[in-house]
């Protein structure tokens, strides 16, 4: 089928309103938030339905043409780039609340509905939806499905996978299917916990059944200060071990406290402590008093210089707000800068920050530090200058080296980013080829020819070497791989056609 | 179905014995009859081997698959009464031998045992370092983490702590050809790759040995208490949505039914410190009060041990079923099921997981060896359920219960999704056909 006779056909399906093709209209949709790697899409489409959906994705599989389910376009790691000369097909319009069941509990969406609105539409009630990533004001629902987000306050509550029941997904072959079940145990096998977290390679989430949960009655969040990192890395681990299980625990370094003081949220952090603690617990008001009390006696146990009770909503809303612009406002202090995210057990933390201060010594490149680190997951900037030549291939290098590092302590490539393109390598660090195999011979199960989001998320077994080469290239010359389907990720029928 | 294939086949236990022993030795193989029996309704002793390493798993499901052998994966059969009828198997593969733990890091909260440990002991080996695994499901003692994750088994807990695949957070595995997998990790977030744990739990042996399991803790709660409610069905009723819906924070909300009769109980533990348990056992208090209900409040021990006679109690019935749906409907449904169940003869004990939509009806009078009354009523109780968009899954069953009937009731659209991956993990269908949903 030749692109006229595709905007046609997909013309047909959506209105001539609901389609972009002409090359001007497509440069929003050559990547998502990670920009190392862009591709240009054969048109994009916005679905209204699951019907419409699911027509589209029947036409494109009996085609043998591409696609790619995109959200927001706020992913970290590339899973929503068309780098096979994919249609994207943008969920942004199916954004509507279809449903809510206070009672019991439950609310169904499309899966173009933005997390941070499900929350508002549900505050007023009490309720709230728990996974709340840093991007939550602009992401997707679908896109924390696909990419199993994670947030500050998964550490309590679990991250998306935790909190999605059921889903209607459109799969690769464009059939509708109900998945998951809202209440009890699903009957079979547990194929929404393998959709979730594949990365739009399994299917395209149509409807999404979600649990809510009532807000807590109250919180109380401390802010302590540490001259070493070591003594707030020891403090973490001590709070874990005591029994408490806080609603969140994070950590920033004082590269990252540096950002985001210069950002609209300033706290004024001192410039010379090393680190700096965000620790909350929430639930019934009687309780938190001791919560509090032992939480701030760990952490003046482990030298804390100031530990500080958040006084009002106020000084807790920007205290958030500050660490939620932590990404955001790297851009403040580096002109480039690429966000890693690897995984160590919680206990790893002195080790693996100490391996990190090493790489950023040895590569010149600063690195700023925030992370989830009651959960052991490692956000480190990277911050670099794309003008200096080598920079770029350098900061890409010590993005893996600090996976690398994360996964020789035992943990894990990606937390909650995704593999997407970006990690694709360093999947083979973590995982044997037999692993690999089994994963691409489940991937076939859904998604035979991948033509669902291509080349994703799982490398091919055993071409380790020419992957690298290819990485080297692709960060050196990005403008021309960008011209070609990158051959090396995966043999993707549809490209190039 | 299984009859007419055992028929056709000439596979003897003796020879499976012989070729067994010299992959594993003849001291890891006995024949031994009960497997067959509970797992597939049929009389037929079987190859039992209960090899001590993942690599003799390996082994053995290699040899299965050269010879063609049907393959039952096992632990120490606690829980061969639960799923499809199968047909019969020619080689078990206990991991009963393999009750290791494999590795604890307490200060990660993460621990890595092998499937043959028992939950008796795993909650054991946790609670030494104040951490605990929050299941507690419908099981004996002495049943293996194997056998407890292959059946995605659960119980009260699931009001607050979520099932079994919110723990578990990777696995080793052996495929039905003998290949050794690897999925999630060691670590509590992780989205590398395709979250293939979860295809195992609940897949009852039809996907592959597990050799390993990861589970996330808690750490055991710094206070305990139980507050117990008994009187009116409808009061306690009232009660548990109110609470569902509240500020507070049950750890359980299980609403326990006996009989037909118009009185239950309805259990709430409190897991928070003791100043919000305090807290939240006043409002309790005063819930009972507007309602007309008593009030009970258990701590620490003692609380345990309620929840560990209302087990017992459950597990003594030899038949559980399991409606799932909306807990609103659930709660209000039950006085009309609990008449269908009166009226077809059975004395029945009721447990509610209130906030899970999950209603589980433990049968304890079945003077029905055939099964005929029980499978009887599941007919009229998922006509029943259906209707307000209930699912009706018999939970566990004597094999003659089981006999002629899906136990899962069926699978949808997704049917074809489900065999494909059955085909992937176990390209020969050696593993325990026919056990699964749909007959998978
Ligand atoms: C500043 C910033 C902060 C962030 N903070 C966090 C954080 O704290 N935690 C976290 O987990 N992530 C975080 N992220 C990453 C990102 O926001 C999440 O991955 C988010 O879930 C992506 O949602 P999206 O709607 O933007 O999806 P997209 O980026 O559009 O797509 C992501 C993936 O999902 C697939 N997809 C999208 N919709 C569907 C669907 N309906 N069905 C199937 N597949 C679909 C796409 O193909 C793609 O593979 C952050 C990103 C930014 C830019």
């Amino acid at each position: 089928m030749n692109q006229e006779a595709l905007v046609r056909a997909l013309t047909e399906i959506v209105g001539p309103r609901r389609i972009l093709h002409r090359p001007g209209q497509l440069a929003a949709y050559e990547c998502d938030g990670y920009v190392a790697q862009k591709g240009r899409p054969r048109a994009v489409v916005f679905p209204e339905t699951t019907e419409e959906v699911s027509r589209i994705v029947r036409l494109l599989h009996r085609e043998r043409i591409p696609f790619v389910p995109r959200g927001a376009g706020t992913g970290l790691s590339g899973g929503a780039t068309p780098l096979h000369d994919e249609v994207v097909i943008s969920l942004v319009r199916m954004n509507k609340l279809l449903s809510v069941d206070y009672e019991n509990m439950r609310a169904i969406v499309q899966p173009g509905h933005v997390n941070l609105t499900l929350s508002k539409r549900l505050g007023p009630q009490g309720y709230y939806y728990a996974p709340d990533p840093s991007s939550q004001s602009v992401c997707t629902i679908g896109g924390n499905l696909a990419e199993n987000a994670g947030g500050a306050h998964c550490l309590k509550y679990g991250v998306t996978t935790n909190h999605i029941v059921a889903a209607e997904v459109v799969m690769p072959n464009g059939d509708v299917v109900e998945i998951g079940a809202e209440f009890g145990e699903a009957v079979g096998y547990d194929l929404l916990g393998l959709i979730v977290g594949s990365e739009g390679t399994l299917g395209i989430a149509t409807a999404i059944t979600v649990r809510i949960l009532k807000k807590p009655q109250a919180v109380r969040t401390v802010m302590a200060m540490f001259d070493r990192v070591a003594d707030a890395s020891d403090t973490v681990s001590h709070i874990i071990a005591s029994g408490i299980v806080p609603a969140a625990i994070e950590m920033m370094d004082q590269l990252a406290m540096q950002a985001v003081d210069k950002s609209n949220y300033h706290v004024g952090y001192p410039r010379d402590i090393e680190a700096v603690l965000l620790i909350e617990v929430d639930g019934l008001e009687a309780g938190l008093p001791e919560l509090a009390d032992r939480i701030i006696a760990i952490c003046r146990e482990h030298r804390a210089r100031s530990v500080k009770l958040a006084e009002s909503d106020a000084e807790r809303a920007l205290w958030w707000s500050s660490r939620k612009m932590a990404f955001g406002a790297t851009g403040r202090i580096s002109p480039d800068y690429i966000v890693q995210d690897g995984v160590i057990p919680r206990t790893k933390l002195t080790e693996i920050l100490a391996r990190i201060a090493e790489l950023s010594e040895e590569s010149g490149l600063r690195i700023a530090n925030v992370f989830h680190a009651g959960d052991g997951n490692l956000h480190p900037l990277i911050c670099y200058d794309a003008r200096i030549p080598g920079q770029t291939e350098k900061a890409v290098a010590v993005g893996s080296a600090i996976l690398r590092a994360c996964v020789d302590v035992g943990g894990s490539i990606t937390g909650e980013h995704g593999v997407g393109v970006e990690k694709l390598e360093e999947m083979r660090y973590l995982f044997s080829d037999a692993d690999l195999e089994a994963q691409l011979a489940i991937r076939a199960v859904f998604n035979p020819e991948d033509l669902c989001n291509p080349g994703k998320l799982i490398p091919r077994p055993g071409r380790c070497a020419e992957v690298r080469d290819a990485h080297w290239l692709a960060a050196k010359h990005a403008e021309i791989a960008a011209g070609f389907p990158d051959q090396t990720l995966t043999t993707s029928p549809g490209a190039g056609a | 179905m299984g009859d007419s294939m055992a028929e056709a086949r000439v596979i003897s236990p003796q020879d499976v014995c012989a070729d067994v022993g010299q992959c594993v030795g003849n001291a890891a193989v006995a024949i031994e009859s009960g497997w067959n029996e509970a797992a597939a309704g049929i009389a037929a002793p079987v190859a039992v081997a209960r090899p001590t390493t993942e690599d003799r798993v390996a082994a053995l499901v290699r040899l299965a698959a050269e010879r063609g052998w049907r393959l039952l994966p096992a632990g120490r059969g606690r829980q061969l009464s639960w799923g499809n009828l199968g047909q019969p198997v020619d080689l078990v593969v206990s991991t009963a031998a393999m009750k290791e733990v494999a590795y604890y890091s307490p200060a990660d909260l993460v621990i890595s045992v092998q499937p043959g440990m028992t939950w008796a002991e795993l909650s054991r080996v946790l609670a030494a370092e104040g951490q605990m695994l929050p299941v507690d499901p419908f099981v004996p003692d002495d049943a293996t983490i194997g056998g407890i994750v292959s059946t995605a088994a659960s119980g009260p807990r699931r009001a607050l702590y979520g099932a079994l695949r919110d723990m578990v957070i990777g696995l080793r595995v052996v495929w039905g050809d003998g290949r050794v997998i690897r999925t999630g990790g060691r670590v509590v977030k992780n989205v590398a790759g395709y979250d293939m744990t979860k295809l195992f739990i609940g897949a009852l042996g039809t996907l592959g040995v597990l050799t390993e399991v990861t589970f996330k803790l808690r750490p055991l709660p710094l206070h305990r208490a139980t507050v117990l409610l008994s009187g009116d069905v409808q009061a306690l009723r009232t009660v548990a949505h109110t609470v569902m819906t509240s500020e507070l924070i049950p750890s359980r909300l299980e609403l326990v039914l006996r009989g037909d009769a118009s009185r239950g109980v309805l259990a709430i533990d409190c897991d928070e410190p003791s100043g919000g348990a305090a807290y939240q056992i006043q409002r309790l208090r005063a819930l009972a009060q507007e309602q007309g209900l008593s009030a009970e409040v258990l701590d620490g021990d003692v609380a345990d041990n309620w929840w560990r006679m209302h087990r017992a109690s459950a597990m003594e019935a030899p038949v559980c079923l399991r409606i799932s749906g909306k807990p609103t409907r659930l709660t209000a449904q039950a006085a009309a099921w609990r008449t269908v169940c009166a009226e077809a003869g059975f004395e029945t004990l009721w447990s509610i997981t209130v906030p899970a939509g999950m209603a589980r009806i433990f049968l304890s009078s079945t003077a029905d060896a055939d099964g005929v009354r029980v499978r009887k009523l599941v007919e009229q109780l998922r006509q029943a359920a259906g209707e307000v968009g209930g699912q009706v899954v018999v939970e566990r069953a004597p094999a003659g219960v089981r006999r002629g009937i899906d136990v899962f009731g069926g699978l949808g659209a997704s049917r074809v999704w489900m065999e494909g991956i059955k085909r992937t993990a176990d390209p020969h269908g050696l593993l325990c056909p026919g056990r699964f949903a749909g007959g998978i």
